[in-house]
């Protein structure tokens, strides 16, 4: 299904209107989980089962790690949940074809690999195994992580936040229907419009593996801030019309962006960008990499590989795992110069009140980011073209 | 007010940030607002409490809410112990 589409518009209106009937929560719940199947269905018919199976492999995992199953056998139940990340890889690994059209069932396995599911399943086994308790029954549970505003590109909505106004279902405030069709319009405004606009803009960039001759600095700079744009426009736009859709239903998702691109270091822009995901990678995975040690060392290598398996969960490739090792060591070094900044508290003290420092900041930060983009905009795929863009960006030429 | 001994805790944020005490603020106000801790400082912080204080943080706890003020680590560990 489009998901800008009068059929998409039509089908949330359906089921904002389902799961309103005058029944018990119970028969909503069952009614959501149907339309969110039913989403899953226009995708690929086989798409509701996988999501199915790997929720019920989160379900099973979480009622294990609440019993305090051992560790080995929750690794164990785990290993599928990372088949579907790089299944997409298999026919170059076969030497064949990289269109992962060409293999049987590699469009769900990118569709639910991209893995949101995943995600979500995941973070409930953890906590199921921290807390020693299931969050929700099966039925909430399945529904939950098959919500169909979420199911594309998330938010990563973590179930407890969800079950703060799961109650609410098909109830919304009239706070709730203003704000919903609000966020959506805004979504719409950002994704159909902005997006589109920047990426006309960053065209050269994303043709540049194919037409790399010709393109002067000046334009490959343009096509970066305009690739850096789109990204956030199409990704924000998409959140905001999740956030807006399941607010329509009464739910109320948490918020995944905050303006990334005025932040003053690559930290402050993890606080604004892709929230669920970075609160997720922090939370799962680079505090327990931490462990509770007073190492100076180790919170630095925890960042470096939380980053670069970000990278690989977006897409198991050289790109995206450069893009996440760029972040991982940029998020190093910042610490380091923080910590030295740190010692000499009134300088930071100056140097955070300070507008022209604070411009510079912002602007250093957006143009990291800007970069690492370019990484994975041509070719994610295969790391020569990227390098010679950014030749170009300095002033070479680029294909004579 | 906490009975719980403050000064372990004063004095590693001290450190933090170059050991003037006078730069401290007061036990209430955001240590992580301040920029003196965040995600970086919260293992040896835990360490710390763990360490000093006897008190074992949870996995599911370790969170710069939980921490964020002196204040709110002494009510912490006097909640914990």
């Amino acid at each position: 299904m489009e998901l800008i589409s009068l059929r998409a518009a039509l089908f949330l209106l359906g089921a904002a209107l389902a799961v309103a009937l005058p029944l018990p929560q119970v028969a909503r719940r069952s009614a959501l989980l149907g339309f969110n199947l039913a989403f899953l269905w226009t995708f690929d018919p086989l798409a509701p089962v996988l999501v199915l199976g790997v929720s019920a492999l989160g379900l099973l995992g979480c009622r294990l790690a609440a019993r305090g199953a051992p560790t080995a056998v929750l690794l164990l139940l785990g290993l599928p949940f990372l088949v579907p990340l790089f299944l997409p890889k298999l026919p170059a690994l076969a030497g064949g074809e990289a269109d992962i059209g060409n293999v049987v069932g590699a469009r769900m396995a990118m569709f639910i690999g991209a893995s949101y599911v995943t995600l979500r399943s995941l973070h409930t086994i953890i906590d199921a195994r921290r807390q020693r308790r299931v969050p929700f029954s099966a039925l909430d549970y399945l529904t939950w992580n098959s919500f169909f505003p979420t199911i594309v590109a998330g938010p990563i909505e973590r179930a407890d936040h969800f079950a703060l106004t799961f109650g609410r279902l098909g109830r919304p405030s009239g706070d709730d229907l203003r704000e919903g069709t609000i966020r959506i319009f805004q979504g719409l405004v950002k994704k159909a419009v902005l997006a589109t606009l920047a990426l006309e803009w960053a065209r050269p960039l994303q043709a540049f593996a194919l037409q790399p001759a010709g393109l002067g600095t000046g334009e490959a700079w343009v096509a970066l801030y305009a690739i850096a744009l789109y990204a956030w426009f199409d990704f924000a736009g998409y959140s905001d019309m999740a956030i807006g859709a399941a607010r329509l239903m009464g739910i109320r998702l948490a918020e995944n962006f905050d303006n990334p691109y005025l932040r003053t270091s690559i930290a402050e822009f993890w606080r604004g960008w892709h929230l669920s995901l970075s609160f997720w990678i922090r939370d799962y995975l680079f505090l327990p990499l931490c462990g509770k040690s007073k190492s100076r060392v180790r919170p630095h290598v925890a960042a470096i590989v939380s980053m670069t398996l970000c990278g690989m969960w977006h897409a198991p490739n050289a790109g995206w795992t450069l893009w996440g090792l760029c972040h991982g060591v940029g998020l190093s070094v910042h610490q380091g110069w923080t910590a030295w900044l740190r010692k000499r508290f009134k300088l930071k003290k100056w140097l955070a009140g300070n507008p022209a420092v604070q411009l510079v900041a912002i602007l250093l930060t957006f143009h990291f980011v800007a970069l690492t983009w370019v990484l994975v905009s041509i070719d994610p795929g295969r790391m020569g073209p990227a390098v010679t863009y950014l030749g170009v960006l300095l002033g070479r030429t680029a294909g004579s | 007010m906490s009975g719980v001994d403050r000064e372990p805790l004063r004095a590693h944020m001290a450190a933090l940030i170059g050991g003037d005490r006078s730069l401290l603020p007061a036990d209430g106000v955001s240590l992580v607002d301040e920029g003196i801790l965040d995600s970086f400082g919260l293992a040896a912080l835990v360490a710390l409490i763990e360490s000093h204080y006897g008190v074992k943080v949870p996995d599911g706890e370790m969170s710069l809410a939980n921490f964020e003020s002196i204040d709110r680590i002494a009510g912490w560990i006097e909640a914990h112990r």
